[in-house]
């Protein structure tokens, strides 16, 4: 069945959690969201897929990033309206009659020692992209985390997404990448697309990116160059209580 | 031969060792990185120091550092990613535990990194090659070049064959010239030792001036999108300077 969800990704600067709480801030910040997450699937109709922390040597330190999935954009509406209503007038009155909530004041209390910058996309799947349900009934699951960010030509992002359907899932497969979401990112020009993939290791990472520079990753790479302008990938370590890595959504 | 290493380009920024230990803090740094930490790295997680460097803040960003390691490889990569996330249980996600000390010491000084994976051009030396043929320097000028995507390896071969031996001629010598992986092909990385601050200005005058180094500039235009360069002051303790291996 098509998946037609909708996605929040988030990229979190975690730079005061290093201050504050010492090199734990990354692991420690990635508990904060799995607690949250089940008071965030009840009150707010979304479900964390995962929680990862950025390997540094790919990318940026401190960094972690998680993804959420709702039902639609209109539940996503919902989550905005509350998340713009949360913080009280100066007098501490809940901004534009909205009910005051006192759990979440207190987890973003916590987390603000611990992030200073979150940069956030709204995400829409390829119709053939995994629901979480589907994601654990396949039992996809990795040691570590394969997250490709690819510029597109303007207005191509769907079309890209079709291409790797077609041309890039197929070897990927054979080298035991397990995907676990493509997506066109939304609120620009269809000229983002963000893969995810599920890989068992380290070890795992080095032989893919070995065979990258061969066939038959190659033609696929050659075939991805019609569309793509430029891509960037980083590898993602998993928090241990991400519903990838339990198989229960939290 | 060819240079099958792998190398990790570590930026670091210490502004909080700034607010916490003063003007010293990149000193510092680069003393947990040169001497505490790549001996028992090399041993421990095949990552082998080539240098650490400081920023030149007055003509880039301030106060940061940049490391360079090699490494065996892909695999020898994944060793060492192996070695520092050997377990994924919540309290190890960051660190190898027998290290909690340096880290503790570590996160007073930089709270802020940011890293490429670099390959080598075919004719880039190792650091043991680096050492036999005495490349050093007391000044580095490190260019960050954007390219076309996909045509990092023409860049680096026309470099060899098109700018190498001009660039010698002034006096630059070859520490590395490495494609920026995990991505497409689209970054190069060159790092070349220069004899000091005062070569760099003349240097700086000569790539206006020089026949070659124009003919060069001219000659990439179409491949190479843009530039950056940053000067590079060395640590007494990195291999390049010592002449060691750490």
């Amino acid at each position: 069945m098509a998946n037609t969800k909708v996605y929040q990704w988030e990229y979190v600067d975690l730079e005061p959690g290093v201050t504050n709480f010492g090199t734990a801030a990354r692991g420690a910040y990635l508990e904060h969201i799995a607690q949250w997450a089940p008071q965030g699937r009840v009150s707010r109709g979304t479900s964390l897929v995962a929680t990862w922390a950025e390997l540094g040597v790919t990318g940026t330190w401190p960094r972690a990033i998680n993804l959420w999935e709702q039902d639609s954009l209109q539940v996503l509406a919902r989550r905005l309206e509350m998340a713009e209503n949360l913080h009280g007038d100066t007098k501490g009155s809940p901004a534009r009659g909205a009910a005051p909530d006192p759990a979440a004041e207190q987890w973003m209390e916590t987390a603000r020692k611990m992030r200073l910058e979150v940069e956030c996309k709204l995400l829409f799947p390829a119709a053939w992209s995994p629901t979480l349900d589907e994601l654990l009934a396949r039992r996809v699951t990795g040691g570590v985390y394969y997250h490709q960010t690819v510029q597109v030509t303007p207005r191509r992002a769907e079309d890209y997404l079709a291409l790797l359907q077609a041309e890039g899932l197929v070897p990927a497969d054979a080298l035991g990448m397990q995907l676990v979401g493509a997506f066109r990112t939304g609120l620009c020009n269809d000229s983002e697309v963000l893969v995810i993939w599920a890989l068992r290791d380290f070890g795992h990472w080095a032989k893919i990116e070995k065979a990258g520079r061969e066939e038959p990753m190659q033609r696929w790479r050659a075939a991805a160059a019609t569309l793509a302008r430029d891509w960037q990938n980083v590898l993602l370590l998993p928090g241990p209580r991400s519903s990838l890595s339990t198989g229960v959504i939290l | 031969m060819a240079n099958d290493c792998m190398y990790l380009w570590e930026s670091v920024k210490v502004t909080e060792g700034l607010r916490n230990f003063g003007a010293s803090a990149k000193d510092q740094y680069q003393r947990m990185i040169a001497g505490d930490w790549a001996p028992g790295a090399r041993q421990d997680r095949g990552m082998t120091l080539v240098a650490t460097w400081s920023v030149a803040g007055m003509v880039g960003p301030y106060p940061w550092c940049l490391n360079l390691w090699e490494h065996r490889g892909w695999e020898g990569l994944a060793e060492m990613n192996n070695a520092q996330f050997r377990s994924t249980r919540q309290q190890t996600i960051d660190m190898d535990k027998r290290l909690e000390a340096w880290f503790a010491r570590a996160n007073k000084l930089r709270t802020f990194v940011y890293d490429r994976m670099l390959s080598p051009s075919r004719h880039t030396p190792t650091l043991e090659q680096l050492l036999a043929q005495g490349v050093r320097g007391n000044a580095y000028y490190h260019e960050c070049v954007q390219l076309a995507p996909g045509r990092a390896a023409e860049y680096q071969r026309r470099l060899h064959e098109e700018w190498q031996p001009a660039a010698e001629r002034l006096g630059m010598r070859l520490v590395g010239c490495y494609r920026t992986e995990l991505r497409n092909d689209s970054e190069a990385v060159n790092i070349w030792a220069l004899r000091d601050f005062a070569h760099w200005a003349e240097l700086e005058t000569a790539l206006r001036r020089d026949p070659d180094a124009r003919r060069w500039v001219a000659a990439t235009e179409g491949l190479v999108h843009d530039w950056k360069v940053w000067l590079l002051a060395p640590h007494p303790l990195s291999p390049l300077q010592t002449g060691r291996l750490p």
